[in-house]
C-alpha cells in the first residue's frame, strides 16, 4: 500500500472516530427520563429522608450484594443547579460509597418538591426498618405541602386516626424526643399517643413529670414495656393521689338535715371548706351566714 | 424535467454486514459519474451510509429520514442534502432516531408502510435514480422501502449460509408488499464478496438464484479496498477506479442502466 495513503487512511480514521463519539446521539431518550453515572460526590440526599439511621451492618450487607450481582435498579435523583438530589436510593448511594466507588448508576428525572417527600417516604414506609417516629417526622415535615391532612393521609394510604398517631411524636416532652432521635425505635406510635393523651388528662398534675421521667428511664433501662407505660404512670398517681387525701384531711363533719345529707365541712392543714347544697338554705338564712363571716372575722364580703 | 422517469432502488436483505451499504455508495457513485441525478436515502438507524457520504454527522441534521416520516411534506427539501462526499449524489440523512420512529409509524401513521412513498413523491421527475439503502430488519422502515421502490436489489454475501436463511423471510415480506406496491420488480440477487475459487461461493451462488429467481451478473469480489473507502469516506472509484472492486461496482451500474433504459430516459430530456 502507497505509504500517503496509509496515512491519509491513518488520519481519516481517527478524525471520523472523533467525530462520531463526539456526536450527541441522545435522541432516543425523551427529556427528563436519562439513565447515566454520576460522580457520588455530586449527589445529596433528599432533604425530606425519613430515615435518621443508616444501620452500618444493613448497609454492609447491601454494599455487598452491589459489589456481588450490581447495583439492580438506578437511583432516582433530580438536577437542582449543578448538583444532583438523591428522590430514591439513598442506601444504595451509601453502599456505594462505602465500596469506593467512584459513580453510581442514575435515573434523571424532574420531580417537584411535594413528589420528592412523598418517594422518600413512600419508599420507606412499606418497610418494616423504618420506625414510627421517624415517619411521624416527615409527615410533619411534608403537611404543609398538602391542602389539608385528609390529604396527606389518602397520598399516603393512611387513616386518619393512624395519622394523627404519627403526629403524637411531637407533642411529646423533649427529653423523650432527644432519646427518639438516637433510637427512634424505642416508642411506637400507638404508645407514643397514649402518652400524648395522659398528659393532657393530667396537665395539672405536678407529679406528672416525674412519674414520666421515672417510667422512662425503666423504659431505657428494659425493665418496663413501652405498652405498659402509660399504665405504670397512672398507677403511681393514683397512689399519690390516696396518700395526699390521707395526710391532709385532717377532719370531717356532714351537715345532716331532716336526716339527709345536705353538706359537710371538712379541715386540712391549710383550708376549711364549708360544702352546703343551695337548696338547703334560703336568701334569708344565706344573708345571714354572710353577716356571720362578716362578724367573726371582722372583715367584709366584697363581690369578685 | 417533470417528465422525466425516477426510478427509485431499494437496497434491501435484513441479513446485516452483506454489503447493502457498500453497493448504495458504489453504485450510487457509478451512476452519478454516467451522469445520472441520484439521490441516496438512508433509511438505517446505524446510519453507516450517511457517516460515509454526508459532510455532517447525523446527529448535527436537522430534518433527516426519521423527522421526514414523521412530519408534513414541506419538510422535504430540508432533508436533502446536495453537497456530499461524493459528487452528483445527493443524501436524506439516517439517524438513530429512526429506531423509534418505527414504534411512532406503527402508533400514529394512518399507513405505516406507505409514508416513505408519500413523502418522496414530489420526488418523481427530479432524480434519475434514488437510493434507499435498509436496515437490517424486516420490520416498518424495510416496509416503507419496498413500498416507496420500483426496483429491489437483494445484496448476499457470497459463501454465507447465514444470508441464504434470511432470504426466505424476505421474498416473503416482497410478495405481501406487492398487494400495496405492485410494480415493484425484483433485479436480482447481488453477490457481495465472491470468490470464484471457493467451493461455497459456488454452491450459494446457485442456491441464491434457485431462491430469490434471479441472479444480477456482476460478482463484487472480497476486497479491503471496501473499508478503506470508508474510512476514506469516498466513494471507491474515487478511492482507486483501477481496482477489481471499483470495476466490478461500475460495470454493476452500466448493466442496471441498461437493463432500465436510465440513460435513454435521461437523454431523452439531456
Amino acid at each position: 500500500m502507497a505509504n500517503d495513503l496509509k496515512k491519509m487512511l491513518e488520519q481519516k480514521l481517527q478524525q471520523n472516530n472523533r467525530r462520531h463519539a463526539a456526536a450527541d446521539q441522545s435522541v432516543e431518550f425523551s427529556e427528563g427520563r436519562e439513565y447515566c453515572l454520576i460522580a457520588l460526590d455530586r449527589l445529596d440526599p433528599n432533604p425530606y429522608q425519613p430515615r435518621r439511621i443508616f444501620p452500618k451492618d444493613e448497609l454492609e450487607n447491601l454494599a455487598a450484594s452491589i459489589a456481588e450481582i450490581g447495583l439492580l435498579e438506578p437511583i432516582l435523583v433530580r438536577k437542582i443547579d449543578n448538583r444532583y438530589q438523591i428522590a430514591a436510593g439513598e442506601r444504595r448511594w451509601r453502599a456505594h460509597k462505602l465500596l469506593n466507588k467512584h459513580a453510581i448508576e442514575v435515573l434523571i428525572t424532574s420531580i417537584t418538591d411535594s413528589d420528592m417527600a412523598v418517594f422518600a417516604l413512600a419508599e420507606n414506609i412499606d418497610r418494616e426498618d423504618l420506625s414510627d417516629y421517624e415517619i411521624g417526622l416527615a409527615l410533619r415535615q411534608i403537611e404543609n405541602i398538602f391542602p389539608t391532612k385528609k390529604k396527606l393521609a389518602e397520598s399516603l394510604g393512611f387513616n386518619r386516626e393512624d395519622m394523627y398517631r404519627y403526629f403524637s411524636f411531637d407533642e411529646l416532652p423533649e427529653f423523650i424526643r432527644t432519646d427518639l432521635n438516637s433510637n427512634p425505635r424505642l416508642l411506637s406510635r400507638s404508645a407514643a399517643s397514649d402518652i400524648k393523651r395522659l398528659l393532657k388528662k393530667e396537665k395539672d398534675t405536678p407529679m406528672i413529670d416525674s412519674c414520666l421521667k421515672e417510667a422512662w428511664s425503666l423504659l431505657l433501662a428494659n425493665e418496663l414495656d413501652q405498652t405498659k407505660l402509660t399504665g405504670y404512670i397512672n398507677k403511681k398517681l393514683k397512689a399519690f393521689r390516696e396518700n395526699i387525701t390521707e395526710c391532709h384531711i385532717q377532719s370531717s363533719y356532714n351537715l345532716i338535715q331532716d336526716t339527709k345529707k345536705v353538706g359537710n365541712i371538712a379541715w386540712t392543714d391549710k383550708h376549711i371548706t364549708v360544702k352546703l347544697n343551695v337548696n338547703a338554705i334560703n336568701a334569708e338564712q344565706e344573708q345571714k351566714i354572710k353577716d356571720f363571716l362578716e362578724e367573726i372575722l371582722k372583715g367584709k364580703l366584697t363581690k369578685v | 424535467m417533470s417528465d422525466k422517469k425516477t426510478t427509485v432502488i431499494a437496497i434491501a436483505n435484513h441479513k446485516g454486514g452483506c454489503g447493502k451499504t457498500t453497493t448504495v455508495i458504489n453504485l450510487s457513485a457509478e451512476l452519478a459519474k454516467m451522469g445520472l441525478t441520484v439521490l441516496v436515502i438512508d433509511l438505517d438507524p446505524q446510519a453507516n451510509a450517511s457517516l460515509h457520504i454526508g459532510k455532517k454527522h447525523p446527529s448535527e441534521v436537522a430534518v433527516t429520514c426519521a423527522e421526514l416520516l414523521l412530519s408534513e411534506v414541506e419538510k422535504l427539501p430540508l432533508s436533502i442534502h446536495s453537497d456530499t462526499n461524493i459528487e452528483g449524489v445527493s443524501l436524506i440523512y439516517g439517524s438513530l432516531a429512526l429506531g423509534t420512529t418505527e414504534d411512532a409509524l406503527k402508533d400514529n401513521a394512518p399507513r405505516p408502510s406507505e409514508e416513505l412513498r408519500d413523502k418522496i413523491k414530489p420526488l418523481h421527475g427530479i432524480y434519475d435514480v434514488i437510493l434507499i439503502d435498509c436496515p437490517p430488519s424486516l420490520k416498518l422502515l424495510t416496509s416503507n422501502a419496498l413500498a416507496a421502490a420500483t426496483h429491489l436489489i437483494v445484496p448476499v454475501e457470497s459463501g454465507s449460509q447465514y444470508g441464504m436463511y434470511g432470504v426466505t423471510d424476505l421474498m416473503k415480506l416482497v410478495k405481501k408488499i406487492h398487494r400495496i406496491n405492485p410494480d415493484l420488480e425484483l433485479i436480482g440477487a447481488l453477490l457481495i464478496r465472491h470468490d470464484e475459487r471457493q467451493t461455497v461461493c459456488k454452491l450459494i451462488e446457485a442456491s441464491a438464484k434457485d431462491q430469490i429467481g434471479k441472479l444480477i451478473d456482476v460478482r463484487i469480489p472480497t476486497s479491503t479496498k471496501v473499508n478503506q473507502s470508508a474510512i476514506a469516506q469516498m466513494s471507491l472509484h474515487a478511492l482507486d477506479r483501477t481496482a477489481k472492486v471499483s470495476r466490478e461496482f461500475r460495470h454493476l451500474a452500466e448493466l442496471i442502466a441498461q437493463q432500465l433504459n436510465l440513460m435513454d430516459k435521461n437523454s431523452k430530456h439531456g
